[in-house]
């Protein structure tokens, strides 16, 4: 038999692997368990344990300890062996160190021929999956008459009545999963990823997709930085007790900064580029070798904030890093959402490395990312200055710059700091304000050379509809400018837009208008205030939403015609 | 930031409204736009300091320095 391993059910004696098309099959192995024990003996007369064998590990701080494995026969006995003893090396879980004992991790091609055989690892599994949700007049709910559905990357929607899916993975809620037959149910989601987001990370992470069912980033990544300890013997304890060292409030101040921002140069530009670091704090922390294990452990290298690096061994979560960086690059070339689920595994990894129930961070390694991050964009700012190029809006990683000699900039940028930089040119940016008219970062409205448009923190998740198709037709409407000058040309065409949105607003025709989504809920505002659309339709505060497309048309064109004073 | 700290920003803009309510009550016109002028480029200052272990009030002062640096150097300084 030859197939994806979608899934996999633990059995007496073994395993049964479900593969794509809903077929099952029977693999006999047994479950690992590491327990830190002086009396193995007593372990084994547990009828499940099969046999142990007594293991040397380290550490996270380098120290040699005794570890014994358990064989066992089912996983009854590993949650029985858990809840009594001292059990180290969760993560992975037991379900995933089998599964990769025996060559059958999720979503890898197997062939099973006497054993299990893994082919092709690193391609997109050929199996069928599907997001569903019902929805009602509102948008998604759990109780809707009709459903919203992508089944393998198409659209589609109907009534609920008439659906009946048959999908190897699904994600689905409310009364659609019961319209469903799927091998993997997810019906909680913390993850910001798309289904096949998802099944990417169960790929990079070795993780069956039912095991990361309400999963956050967080066990992605660390799943994956605890495989190259696993190989490395390492120990990975439940809890890591690591201790801050003691510093004044003057040094925390000086050491713990986020990244550097300069505040845009309100107003409208011609021909810009925007300058972007590539997976900067992945790449710094793979370029410095920062990890828990070697930040302030040997003074290799040392920081103006007081902490050192040791560069004699490859960190943990470099190690981790790098592969994923890699793996990033190379598949925003073949499938964005693919690459975007691992882009978003990146952009937690330098957050949990201050986190403090993290079991591969620390502090003072998260200060470092961050020093070094100012750093890189202080000196790329120097070297613009030096190139006669004007930087018109920098955040973190990236900036907004006009210049002649943009190419050379970027040349000497990646050749000082050793790190990635990617360009994209702009006809014309907006660098918009705050509500008083202060500069405001990350507040953007460009068009790209190609035409498209790229619109930064304008668009907010809790707008009104209404807005948020105003916002969308006027940007468009914008992008046929070729120049800040044709943007305050077509203004009264904008102007023109708002009118007909003024007319939509007071005419109420689309109930659906006036929702906006906070956290997960969708409310109304009425004339008495706030509802909640649930309770049904029961009317709008009409001056309300024609305030809100107001404020927005003066945020689009407020700073075109010079920068606003600010108060 | 790794600790929740409070922002930087937020307190230098606590500062300029402090003067901003002061220069309004004292009344004088040339003090009120120095201040108002200062709040312009309040955030450009906070740019090249961010390095820096400073102060929301040092930045203040500064960018008030600069506009009376900028009336003094062009002769413009009078009310």
């Amino acid at each position: 038999m030859e197939g994806y391993v979608v899934d996999a059910l633990p059995i007496h004696g073994g395993v049964t692997l479900v593969l794509d098309g809903f077929r099952k099959l029977k693999v006999k192995t047994t479950f690992p368990i590491y327990v830190i024990t002086r009396d193995p003996e007593k372990v084994m007369e547990h009828p499940a344990v099969l046999y142990y064998e007594k293991e040397k590990w380290k550490d996270l701080d380098g120290k040699e300890v005794a570890l014994y494995r358990f064989e066992l026969s089912d996983m009854e006995a590993y949650y029985y062996i858990k809840k009594r003893l001292q059990v180290v090396n969760e993560i992975p879980t037991v379900m995933s160190q089998t599964l990769s004992r025996i060559g059958a991790l999720p979503f890898r091609k197997v062939k099973v021929e006497g054993k299990v055989e893994e082919m092709y690892p690193e391609e997109f599994p050929t199996i069928s999956y599907a997001f569903i949700t019902p929805t009602n007049w509102y948008g998604p709910s759990p109780e809707g008459k009709t459903y919203f559905a992508i089944v393998n990357g198409k659209r589609i929607q109907g009534k609920l009545d008439d659906l009946d899916l048959r999908v190897d993975v699904a994600e689905c809620y409310g009364i659609a999963c019961d319209k469903v037959t799927a091998s993997v149910k997810i019906k909680s989601k913390s993850a910001p990823v798309s289904i096949k987001g998802l099944i990417e990370w169960s790929l990079v992470s070795k993780t069956l997709l039912r095991e990361l069912e309400g999963a956050t980033i967080g066990k992605v990544l660390t799943t994956n930085e605890a495989w190259i300890a696993l190989k490395r013997k390492v120990i990975i304890p439940k809890v890591v007790p690591r201790v801050e060292k003691l510093r004044t409030l003057n040094d925390i101040i000086a050491s713990d900064k986020g990244g550097l921002v300069v505040f845009p140069k309100l107003g409208c530009y011609d021909n810009v580029s925007q300058l972007d670091f590539s997976s900067m704090y992945p790449s710094i922390i793979v370029k410095y070798n920062i990890s828990a294990e070697t930040v302030d452990t040997c003074e290799d290298l040392k920081t103006e904030i007081g902490h050192s690096i040791c560069l004699k061994e490859r960190g943990i979560v470099p190690e981790a890093l790098e592969w994923l960086v890699k793996r990033k690059e190379d598949l925003k070339r073949v499938d964005e959402e693919r690459s975007d689920a691992i882009k978003w595994i990146l952009v937690a990894s330098f957050g949990y490395l201050g986190y403090r129930n993290s079991r591969f961070g620390k502090i003072e390694a998260y200060e470092l990312v961050t020093y070094f991050a100012r750093k890189t964009l202080r000196e790329a700012i120097e070297l613009a200055r030096e190139h006669k190029v004007d930087v018109l809006h920098g955040i973190v990683d990236s900036m907004i710059v006009k210049g002649d000699r943009v190419e050379d900039l970027i040349n000497d940028i990646e050749s000082k700091t050793g790190l990635r930089m990617k360009e994209e040119k702009m006809d014309w940016v907006i660098l918009f304000p705050r509500k008083d008219g202060m500069p405001y970062p990350m507040r953007y409205l460009g068009k790209l050379n190609g035409g498209k448009m790229k619109v930064k923190g304008l668009v907010r998740e809790n707008m009104p509809n209404v807005i948020k198709d105003f916002l969308e037709e006027a940007v468009d409407r914008m992008s046929k400018a070729r120049n800040c000058k044709e943007v305050e040309e077509i203004r009264s065409e904008v102007e023109e837009i708002m009118e007909k949105y003024k007319t939509r607003i007071i005419n109420g025709r689309k109930k659906q208008d006036y929702v906006m989504w906070v956290k997960g809920i969708p409310y109304i505002r009425g004339v008495r205030g706030f509802y909640i659309a649930e309770r049904g339709y029961l009317g709008r505060d009409v001056n309300y939403y024609l305030d809100f497309l107001r404020r927005q048309f003066e945020v689009l064109y407020g700073v075109v015609n010079g920068v606003p004073n600010p108060r | 930031m790794g600790r929740t700290q409070p922002s930087f920003t937020t307190a230098v803009d606590a500062e300029l409204e402090k003067l901003i309510r002061l220069s309004k009550r004292v009344g004088n016109p040339c003090f009120q736009n120095v201040i108002l002028e200062a709040s312009k480029r309040v955030r450009y200052f906070q740019n090249s300091m961010y390095d820096e272990v400073t102060d929301p009030q040092e930045v203040v002062l500064l960018a008030i320095i600069s506009v009376l640096a900028e009336g003094l150097y062009n002769g413009r300084l009078r009310c």
